[in-house]
């Protein structure tokens, strides 16, 4: 029974909480801005890199448009979710969530879940964006597994942002950090240079990146090529647990280091 | 008691200079800018080295080098010149550069400037980039062409950004719109794919455009071929009629926030 309720608390905080703080914190949620960033941004980056993929005749017009759709969530997952914690800090709150009884896992779970919610309607409205305006040839049996796709992938994505966001509670330019990680993602995830052309090193690091797995299957589900969905959602969500556990990890040590040195409010 | 003399010409451009030189050391103080010009050109080389390179064709992959370098101008153009100005708004010393004998296009030419210049780092970045890891050339077959390519190709950036910067103080969420702007503008430049791989009716946008000049005078230059003189001139002449209806706008946005009082407006 009191685990029941501890649980019930916990979901709580998770859901009222992490719907506060994706509105608080979150610099992105005016209307213009959103659009900007999570529409109108994705789909350009989309039309670009199906443009360069076509041109260098490298893998068919689907591989590039359905990669980079699914892709185009990393801007929700990378910025959103290390605003989300690392703006406590950015706006004053740091030391009201730090002295607050609530667990973190709670709170940093809270923290997840919006943005990656935010990652799936950005990675579904970009495979239809492509479906509807680059001739992306889906059939209806594509739809489940490119939709558990764009669930992974945000997940996972997610939990490398919150990583980013715990590390921002110490290090003032985290833009620095997001911006890098997100061309990273952009480089080695196979959305917009297909792996085989790149580096083994690069392929092994592939692996541990979020989305690449997810990619990978959502570009074979669109080439009629055999996959295994197991594999590729549980690789993908074993990231997303990795990550999301580091950031964990990161938000103790970051709230000690804080204490001790007495930065917990220098901005 | 007589009124201080107005700066002239002359004074006016002494102080854009100094004003640049400033904007200058200011931007190299924010690691984002450092991202723009350093990391994001070379990402953008790496992903067109490897993709150009896939089809096999020397001429595409030799403009590769100069196509990213000036991917990494417009983006420090675009963000540094909405960015430059919320600055001065959120500093709070908008007013005062508004209110100085100097005219405002001055304080504000002087920002997209500072941007477009630290694209010449983009550039020596890309280019070195081709030649240490895609054997790449890196000095141009024509190197007075391409210096000349290349301060007219910074000149004809400010000037877009100038035109854009009427936007940016009219409007206080610079962010949107510099956000929007970033692929659009390195699609129809030619500086993703070449513009003739686009729709025709992309085209004329790109002709329009001084980095579409400013890109087949330096590819050109960089190469031997072609008639970078002609591509020179013409983003010299876009360039300038970027400037000529940024001033037009700056006098009717200047009115309309001293009118509206919003200019500090945050």
């Amino acid at each position: 029974m009191r685990t029941m309720r501890s649980l019930a608390g916990g979901l709580r905080l998770t859901l009222v909480g992490g719907f506060l703080s994706y509105r608080a914190l979150i610099t992105f949620l005016t209307p213009a801005l959103f659009f900007v960033m999570m529409i109108a941004t994705p789909l350009f980056q989309i039309i670009t890199f199906s443009l360069l993929g076509r041109y260098s005749k490298a893998e068919t017009a689907d591989f590039y448009v359905v990669g980079t759709a699914i892709q185009a969530s990393a801007m929700a997952g990378i910025y959103g979710a290390s605003q989300a914690v690392a703006n406590e800090r950015a706006f004053g709150t740091l030391a009201q969530m730090l002295i607050s009884p609530a667990a973190r896992f709670w709170i940093m779970l809270g923290r997840l879940i919006p943005t990656c919610v935010n990652g799936i309607v950005v990675a579904v409205f970009g495979v239809f964006a492509g479906w509807a305006l680059l001739g992306l040839r889906l059939g209806a049996g594509d739809l489940a597994p490119i939709g558990l796709a764009a669930v992974c992938a945000s997940a996972s994505c997610a939990g490398l942002g919150l990583v980013i966001g715990a590390l921002g509670l110490r290090f003032s330019d985290m833009y620095f950090i997001t911006n890098a990680v997100h061309l990273v993602l952009l480089i080695a995830t196979g959305a917009v240079i297909p792996l085989a052309l790149l580096p083994e090193w690069v392929r092994a690091l592939s692996r541990l990146l979020p989305m690449s797995h997810s990619i990978a299957m959502a570009q074979d589900v669109v080439a009629g090529r055999s996959f295994s969905a197991l594999h590729s959602v549980g690789a993908e969500l074993l990231l997303a647990a990795c990550y999301f556990g580091v950031a964990l990890a990161a938000l103790a040590r970051s709230e000690r280091q804080s204490r001790r040195h007495s930065t917990l409010e220098l901005v | 008691m007589t009124a201080p003399a107005t700066p002239g010409a002359a004074g006016h451009l002494r102080a854009l200079l100094v004003c640049s030189a400033f904007q200058l050391r200011l931007l190299l103080q924010y690691k984002f800018y450092v991202v723009a010009v350093f990391v994001q050109p070379l990402a953008f080389a790496l992903i067109q080295f490897v993709m150009v390179g896939h089809r096999q064709e020397t001429s595409a992959l030799a403009a590769v080098s100069v196509q990213t370098g000036l991917i990494g101008m417009w983006t420090a153009t675009l963000f540094g010149s909405g960015g430059g100005l919320s600055r001065e708004r959120r500093f709070g010393t908008l007013e005062p550069v508004a209110v100085t004998p100097s005219p405002l296009a001055v304080g504000i030419l002087a920002i997209n400037l500072a941007t477009a210049v630290m694209g010449i780092i983009s550039m020596a970045v890309t280019l070195a980039l081709g030649a240490v890891f895609f054997d790449m050339p890196f000095v141009p077959r024509r190197p007075a062409l391409f210096a000349a390519a290349l301060v007219v190709a910074v000149l004809a950036n400010a000037c877009l950004g100038f035109l854009m910067s009427n936007a940016f103080v009219l409007y206080r969420n610079a962010l949107v719109l510099t956000n929007l702007l970033e692929y659009p503008v390195w699609v129809l430049t030619g500086l993703m794919v070449p513009v003739s791989f686009l729709p025709q009716w992309c085209r004329p946008f790109s002709e329009v455009l001084s980095m579409t000049w400013a890109a087949r005078a330096l590819n050109h230059s960089m190469t031997g071929e072609g008639a970078p003189v002609t591509e020179i001139l013409w983003c010299a002449v876009t360039g300038a009629a970027c400037l000529l209806v940024a001033l037009l706008f700056l006098r009717t946005v200047h009115d309309a926030v001293r009118r509206r009082a919003t200019l500090s407006l945050v």
